[in-house]
């Protein structure tokens, strides 16, 4: 599955971290490392499961794990509004 | 017809003084003063070199007709026209307002013109450390004025209550714009390298403690005017480029101040 980053948002870069302000609720949300560079692989438009194997790749970890934390980020992210699928 | 033409922030503005024919004494006298005041508020800015293209044309009317007859009543407020756009880069004023009303609109169209290339502005002062900036920012009443007035002697203050940033090439500069307020700073027409940012407390001794870009961004964001797509993204990407951001906990002991920001230098 697709994601994609809703509109009216900006997002940027600032010390490492995503950070992504939203002007209609005028919240700003910073991302830690690895949801850094989860946000930035939907920004490409890269799907669930290649970016599940990135994060396997990327720090070692067994898939059930990779999974399920991808899985939380990506819920967090619906329900902020920040993303939709 | 007179025109000012103006150099600030990189941008090009023109100013047409349009004084009408057969003018009484007393609107010879109210125009005589504007323009005064004019060429003293925006002398460091006054291009020697007259320019056809411009990015800002801010007309001055003499002609008080429309002015006098635009009032709008809203319960007991009772509003009177300021100034009217009459294209996306021209407006037309009027020279019954006085130089504080000009200020306030002249403020807005350089924020506006920042916003859209690249820049922003910081609601601090700010003060000139040899070639360097320092930036005081902080709530209302959190000390903006009174520390820029206390380290005015060795620190001379060159904004009090606005600042103009603006990316130039692939780094942001400060750049002094004019600026009327409660205290008048001498103003010139340079840009310069900000050496840091010190967001304001109030305490009974001198410290000052780094801060999160994180947090640091959010208090940026909170102290600019405009809040435009194209600002904020600027606002980022300067708190991206930028390091120096602190909370400064300061007395208003002058001697002790000072001493910190010498302190600060070592």
């Amino acid at each position: 599955m697709k994601y994609k980053i809703n509109k009216g948002l900006i997002n940027q870069v600032v010390g490492g971290k995503m950070t992504i302000f939203d002007g209609e609720n005028s919240l700003l949300h910073t991302f830690s490392e690895s949801g850094s560079f989860i946000f930035k692989k939907i920004r490409i438009g890269a799907d669930d499961q290649d970016i599940i194997d990135m994060l396997v790749k990327r720090y070692g970890i067994k898939r059930a794990i990779a999974e399920k934390d991808f899985y939380e980020f990506v819920n967090e992210l619906l329900l902020k509004g920040i993303i939709s699928k | 017809m007179r025109t000012i033409y103006l150099k600030i922030l990189d941008f090009k503005i023109k100013i047409n003084l349009l004084s009408g024919l057969n003018q009484g004494p007393t609107k010879i006298a109210a125009i005589k003063q504007l323009e005064k005041q004019l060429e003293t508020y925006l002398k460091p800015f006054i291009s020697p070199i007259e320019f056809k293209k411009c990015d800002f044309i801010i007309d001055i009317d003499s002609d008080y007709t429309e002015l006098d007859t635009t009032t709008i009543q809203n319960g007991q407020n009772i509003y009177m026209l300021m100034y009217k756009h009459i294209s996306k880069n021209k407006i037309k004023t009027f020279y019954q307002i006085g130089i504080y009303q000009f200020g306030s609109i002249f403020q807005g169209i350089l924020i506006d013109l920042l916003s859209k290339s690249s820049g922003f502005n910081m609601h601090c002062s700010a003060v000139l450390d040899n070639s360097s900036i320092i930036l005081f920012m902080g709530r209302s009443g959190a000390g903006k004025s009174t520390i820029s007035n206390l380290l005015n002697e060795n620190y001379p203050k060159v904004a009090d209550d606005i600042s103009l940033i603006k990316k130039t090439g692939s780094n942001f500069f400060f750049y002094e714009g004019p600026e009327i307020s409660k205290n008048w700073a001498n103003r010139t027409a340079n840009k310069y390298h900000i050496r840091c940012i010190y967001f304001l407390k109030k305490a009974n001794k001198s410290w000052s403690e780094k801060i999160s870009k994180e947090k640091a961004l959010k208090i940026l964001l909170e102290s600019t005017r405009i809040k435009n797509r194209a600002t904020i993204k600027s606002v980022m990407e300067f708190t991206d480029q930028f390091n120096e951001f602190y909370n400064l906990y300061f007395t208003k002991n002058k001697q002790e101040i000072l001493k910190f920001m010498e302190n600060t230098k070592k």
